[in-house]
């Protein structure tokens, strides 16, 4: 069953094909929603949030696009919100910051490996939305320009003049950071904090 | 293209387990309070609609009472002047004055020229 059928029953309220969908994009919509956010809690939040969208507004949908696209559409509106919201209220009590530390919340946050992907992490994540999700679909997700052009309902042109700007200024960030480490090299810190 | 090497390199995570099941139990939980909501809606509609009804009829007996019809009677030793007009009911009675001519027998006149002057033709 394709997935144009699966929408139509979940436009009729098929919960069962609502759930392959799920479990169809459900680590695909949780990885780019984490690339996007640089929280893993957060981002599969929003995945919930994203697939309880898809259910409730399924009757919205027209076949004029793949379901992907919509999919990604609604993934990235809910996204970009949320990085607004964090940028506006970036301010955490300590008590929450406690809070959640006891909880665990922030040990089931991944880690990126090595060093260098670390600061790929950085990099990206000081990049506007308007460039960190174009490249993040065309280079992580594998969408071609005009799918992200659908996606992000921008003219192709758009799309491939913000990811060339982006990975320009992800370039020059790594430069920087690749710089940085040369001029000054990394201070080791000793177990009872001397250096 | 050494930044797309770059982005490969970093980590690509999965849905956690229960991922589908919290989404299940989400749903659910959404889809109930979306039945409270509509329901109350349909009852805060209704409720609406009933307030205004009985909101009217109470204006109406209330406003359109107090407007009774004007009063023709007179009190014993009421000056007249005083009213702005006197209104005069009289009742007539037509049934005698017309006849039903049917009933009666049929006259047939017939008319007779008595003049000896005959200018125009007689028309019966």
């Amino acid at each position: 069953m394709d997935e144009q059928e699966l929408l139509c029953r979940i436009q009729e309220g098929d919960e069962a094909a609502f759930a392959k969908i799920v479990k169809k994009y459900k680590d695909r919509i949780v990885n780019y929603l984490y690339q996007l956010t640089g929280d893993y809690q957060r981002a599969v939040d929003l995945s919930q949030e994203t697939f309880m969208r898809v259910y409730f507004k399924a009757k919205k949908y027209r076949p004029i696009a793949p379901f992907s696209s919509w999919l990604y559409t609604i993934a990235s509106n809910l996204a970009k919100t949320e990085i607004r919201k964090v940028q506006k209220f970036s301010v955490i009590s300590l008590d929450d910051l406690n809070n959640n530390y006891k909880s665990g919340a922030f040990a089931k946050n991944p880690s990126d490996s090595s060093l260098l992907a670390k600061q790929v992490r950085k990099a990206l994540n000081s990049l506007h939305p308007r460039y960190k999700i174009p490249i993040i679909l065309k280079d992580m997700e594998g969408f071609s320009l005009e799918e992200i052009a659908q996606v992000l309902k921008s003219p192709v042109g758009t799309i491939k003049a913000r990811v060339s700007r982006g990975r320009n200024y992800l370039k020059k960030e790594m430069e920087k950071v690749l710089q940085d480490k040369e001029s000054y090299p990394v201070k080791e810190e000793t177990s009872d904090g001397r250096t | 293209m050494e930044e797309l090497n770059l982005l490969e390199e970093l980590e690509r995570v999965k849905a956690p387990p229960g991922f589908e099941q919290r989404l299940e139990a989400q749903l659910q939980e959404r889809k109930e309070k979306r039945r409270l909501m509509i329901r109350s809606l349909r009852y805060s509609f209704a409720g609406g609609i009933a307030f205004l009804l009985i909101f009217f009829t109470i204006l109406n007996v209330i406003v359109f009472q107090k407007k009774k019809p004007a009063d023709f009677t007179f009190q014993k030793g009421e000056i007249l002047d005083a009213r702005e007009y006197i209104p005069i009911t009289e009742v007539v009675n037509y049934s005698s004055e017309i006849q039903n001519m049917a009933s009666e027998p049929q006259v047939i006149y017939i008319l007779e020229e008595v003049s000896d002057d005959i200018r125009e033709g007689i028309k019966y």
